[in-house]
C-alpha cells in the first residue's frame, strides 16, 4: 500500500543522520533528501568534526543537550570501534583543550560522556606558558567527506532516495510529500523564515603535517590544531554575519601564525588547501514540530532540526534521533490511507 | 462490551476470532440468512450484520452467510470482521471467487500484500475463463499437490505481486473487446499495491463501464484517486456511491478522510459523525468502529476547539453531534 512520503531537506550531517535515523526506523516510509548540495560541498565538509561540547547553550535544558551529546558521541564511538572505522571516517583521537583564565567551569556537562577526562598536569601545561589551565581527553573525530558518503550508503541501503534539487519554500514541499523535515542549516533563514540563523564564518587550512597526533584547542575557539586521517586542519576564525565565502589570504596568515605559536612544528608543514564555511549560527538550535498549512488548507506537519552552529558534529546523531522522535508523532496525527 | 467468540458456549472453535455482539434480538430468528442479506442491500448494515451472525451462529457450516457478513462488515467499515468472515466462508468453500476477491481488497486496506497476491492468485487459480492461464504458464504453482493452492511464497513479496499482475493482465488480453468487472476490479487492487494509482484509477473506470450502479466500484474508485493524492475527484466518486447506498459507511469514512485531505475540516468531522451515528442507530454503542473515532480526533485536531476534542477522547457522540448541527 502507500507509503508515507517523509522529505528530508538538507544533506549535511545533520540532514543526512536524521534521513538515516528514519529510514531505518519507518519501514512504512520512503524517505528523500533533497538538497542543493551534497558531500564534498556541505558545510559539513568544512568542519574539523571533532565531538565536542561547549558552554551550555541558553534556552534549552541542559539534560536536554547532554542527551544529544552523549547520544551522538555514543554512536560515534561506536563506529569508532568497529571494524567500519576507516570506511566511515570516524576516529579516535586525544588532546588538550588549553584556557588563558581557568573557567568557572572547569568540569564541562559532556566531561563523564568522552574517554580519561582530566585536567592538565602542569608538566603538560609548561608547553603552553600563556596558558593557566587546561583539559585533557580523549574523544571522537569525525571526518564528514568521508562521514557523509558511509551515511549516503548507509541511507541508500534502508531504501533511501538522494535528490539533488533547490527548495525555495517548504509549502512547495507539501504537495509530493506528507512529512517534510527541515535540515537545511543556514537556509532555514528563507526556507523557514527564522530571521534568527544566520552565518558564523569559519575559515580553515588543511596541511600536511603527519607528525602530528594530538589536537590543541585555545578555549576561545579561534585556535585549533585537529589532526586527522589524511591531514591536519587548522583553524579558524568566528566571524558572526559574515557571508564571505572565498578563502581570505590575510587570515589563513593569521590562523597559521596563533596556530604556529602553539605548535611551532607547523612552520615546517606543507599547505595543501584553504576552505570556509558558513556555520549556521542561532541562539540555540529549533527542534521542533509544526504544521505547515497549504493553500487549499491541507495541514502538513514539518520537523525542524535546523541551526546547530558550531556543534552540527557534536549533536547529530542525538538531535537526529529527537528528530525521528517527532516524525513518529506526526505520522499518528496524519490522515489514515482511504479504503478500497 | 463485546465478547469473544469462543467465550459463548453454542459457538464452535471455527468462529474464534470474531468478535459477536452480545446480544442480539435476531438470535433465534428464522431466515436470518434471506432477510441479513436483503438489509445489507438495503444499506442498513446494522441490522443486517445482527440477523448474519444469527444466521452463521445457527449454522456455522453456511459460507455464503459467511461471505455475506464478511462483505457486509466491509462496507461496515469494519476490516477485520470482514477478514475473520471471508476466511471463514473460504475455510468452507475454498473456490468461492467473490470471497477471493473481497478478501484481497480487504488484505490490501490492511497493508498485507503478500497475502492479498495470494489470494488474486487464487481468484485466478479458480476461475473458470482464467484458470488455465496458469497450466500453459507452466506456474510454479499449479502443482495439485500444494494443497494450500497457492503459489510457492517468495522471498520477496514483490516479485509475486509482479507475478499476478502479469497474470491478470494476461487474462484481460485474452478476449480484450469484452471487459470482465471482476477481473479489472482485480488489476485496480493490485495496481493499488504497487502505487500506480492512475493505472488503477482507469481499471475502475474500466469495471464500471460495465456496472455502473455498482457503489463499491465507485467507492473503490474514489479510494483509489485519493490514495493518489486526487482527492477533489474522489470527492465526486464517493458522493456517487453514497447516492447509490446512503447507508454505505466505508464511503462516508473515506469521504471524511478527503474532506480532511482537502482541508475541509467541519466537513470531515460532519462525516465522521454521519458515520458513526449510523454504525451505532440502536441501543448502544459497541458497534463503532474505532478507526472512524481515530479519524474524527484528526480532524477536531485541525480545528481549535480543545473541549471537542476532549468530548471525542471520551466518545460523547452526542454532544459532538449538536456541536457540529448533525442531523440524528
Amino acid at each position: 500500500m502507500q507509503h508515507t512520503r517523509v522529505v528530508v531537506v538538507g544533506a549535511g550531517v545533520v540532514g543526512l543522520s536524521t534521513a538515516v535515523c528514519i529510514a531505518e526506523a519507518l519501514p512504512s516510509c520512503s524517505v528523500t533528501v533533497l538538497a542543493d548540495r551534497f558531500t564534498p560541498d556541505t558545510t559539513s565538509d568544512v568542519a574539523a568534526g571533532i565531538v565536542m561540547g561547549g558552554a551550555p547553550i541558553p534556552d534549552i535544558p541542559l539534560q536536554q543537550q547532554h542527551r544529544w551529546f552523549k547520544d551522538t558521541f555514543d554512536h560515534l564511538l561506536e563506529i569508532a570501534r568497529s571494524q567500519q572505522a576507516s570506511e566511515a571516517g570516524v576516529l579516535l583521537s586525544s588532546g588538550w583543550q588549553i584556557f588563558r583564565e581557568v573557567p568557572s567551569e572547569r568540569r564541562p556537562f559532556w566531561a563523564d560522556d568522552v574517554l580519561g577526562f582530566r585536567f592538565m598536569t602542569d608538566a603538560e601545561l609548561k608547553g603552553f606558558p600563556q596558558y593557566k589551565f587546561g583539559q585533557a581527553f580523549t574523544t571522537v573525530k569525525c571526518e564528514c567527506p568521508i562521514y557523509l558518503p558511509w551515511l549516503e550508503k548507509r541511507f541508500k541501503r534502508a531504501r533511501g532516495l538522494l535528490k539533488k534539487g533547490r527548495v525555495s519554500d517548504l509549502q512547495e514541499l507539501c504537495h509530493n510529500y506528507d512529512i517534510v523535515v527541515n535540515c537545511s542549516g543556514l537556509g532555514a533563514r528563507v526556507l523557514a523564515g527564522d530571521s534568527g540563523v544566520h552565518p558564523v564564518r569559519g575559515q580553515i587550512l588543511r596541511v600536511h603535517a603527519p607528525w602530528l597526533k594530538h589536537f590543541i584547542r585555545d578555549s576561545d575557539g579561534h585556535t585549533y590544531i585537529y589532526p586527522g586521517r589524511d591531514s591536519v586542519t587548522v583553524g579558524g576564525t568566528r566571524q558572526v554575519g559574515d557571508w564571505r565565502l572565498a578563502a581570505d589570504k590575510g587570515e589563513s596568515e593569521a590562523i597559521l601564525e596563533r596556530c604556529c605559536r602553539l605548535e611551532p612544528s607547523l612552520r615546517e608543514a606543507v599547505r595543501l588547501g584553504e576552505l570556509v564555511g558558513l556555520r549556521p549560527g542561532r541562539a540555540s538550535p529549533c527542534l521542533k514540530k509544526m504544521l505547515l498549512e497549504t493553500p487549499a488548507g491541507r495541514r502538513v506537519p514539518v520537523v525542524h532540526n535546523y541551526g546547530h552552529a558550531g556543534w552540527g558534529v557534536s549533536f547529530s546523531w542525538g538531535m537526529a534521533l529527537e528528530a525521528l522522535k517527532l516524525v513518529r508523532e506526526s505520522l499518528i496525527e496524519l490522515p489514515p490511507p482511504s479504503r478500497l | 462490551m463485546e465478547a469473544e467468540g469462543q467465550n459463548l458456549p453454542n459457538i464452535s472453535p471455527h468462529e474464534k476470532g470474531y468478535y459477536f455482539h452480545t446480544e442480539n434480538p435476531y438470535k433465534d430468528w428464522p431466515n436470518a440468512f434471506e432477510e441479513g442479506q436483503q438489509k445489507s442491500r438495503e444499506g442498513d448494515l446494522l441490522n443486517a450484520v445482527l440477523l448474519l451472525e444469527a444466521a452463521v451462529l445457527q449454522d456455522p457450516q453456511d459460507s455464503e452467510a459467511w461471505l455475506v457478513l464478511g462483505t457486509t462488515q466491509a462496507e461496515n467499515e469494519n476490516e477485520q470482521a470482514a477478514i475473520v468472515s471471508l476466511q471463514r466462508c473460504l475455510e468452507l468453500n475454498p473456490n468461492n471467487l467473490q470471497a477471493l476477491m473481497a478478501l484481497a481488497v480487504s488484505l490490501t486496506n490492511i497493508g498485507m500484500q503478500q497475502s492479498a497476491c495470494e489470494a488474486l492468485h487464487s481468484w485466478i487459480q479458480h476461475n473458470p475463463c482464467y484458470k488455465h492461464l496458469l497450466k500453459t504458464n507452466n506456474q510454479l504453482s499449479s502443482s495439485p499437490t500444494n494443497q494450500q493452492r497457492m503459489p510457492h511464497t517468495s522471498a520477496q513479496g514483490s516479485s509475486l505481486l509482479v507475478e499476478v499482475k502479469e497474470l491478470f493482465l494476461e487474462a484481460a488480453q485474452l478476449n480484450p473487446d469484452v471487459i470482465d468487472p471482476d477481473l479489472q476490479t482485480g488489476l485496480g487492487v493490485l495496481f493499488n499495491l504497487s502505487s500506480e494509482f492512475n493505472k488503477a484509477v482507469e481499471a475502475f473506470n474500466a469495471a464500471l463501464s460495465v456496472r455502473p450502479e455498482d457503489y463499491l466500484l465507485w467507492n473503490r474508485l474514489g479510494a483509489t484517486l485519493a490514495n493518489g493524492d486526487r482527492s477533489e475527484e474522489a470527492v465526486e466518486a464517493y458522493t456517487k456511491a453514497l447516492e447509490l447506498q446512503p447507508g454505505f459507511i466505508r464511503s462516508r469514512y473515506n469521504l471524511g478522510i478527503s474532506c480532511i485531505n482537502l482541508g475541509a475540516h467541519r466537513e470531515a468531522v460532519s462525516n465522521f459523525l454521519t458515520a458513526l451515528n449510523q454504525q451505532r442507530r440502536s441501543r448502544s454503542h459497541q458497534v463503532m468502529s474505532s478507526n472512524i473515532w481515530a479519524a474524527l480526533r484528526i480532524a477536531l485536531s485541525m480545528i481549535d476547539r480543545p473541549e471537542l476534542f476532549q468530548a471525542a477522547n471520551i466518545g460523547d457522540l452526542d454532544l459532538l453531534m449538536k456541536a457540529f448541527n448533525v442531523d440524528i
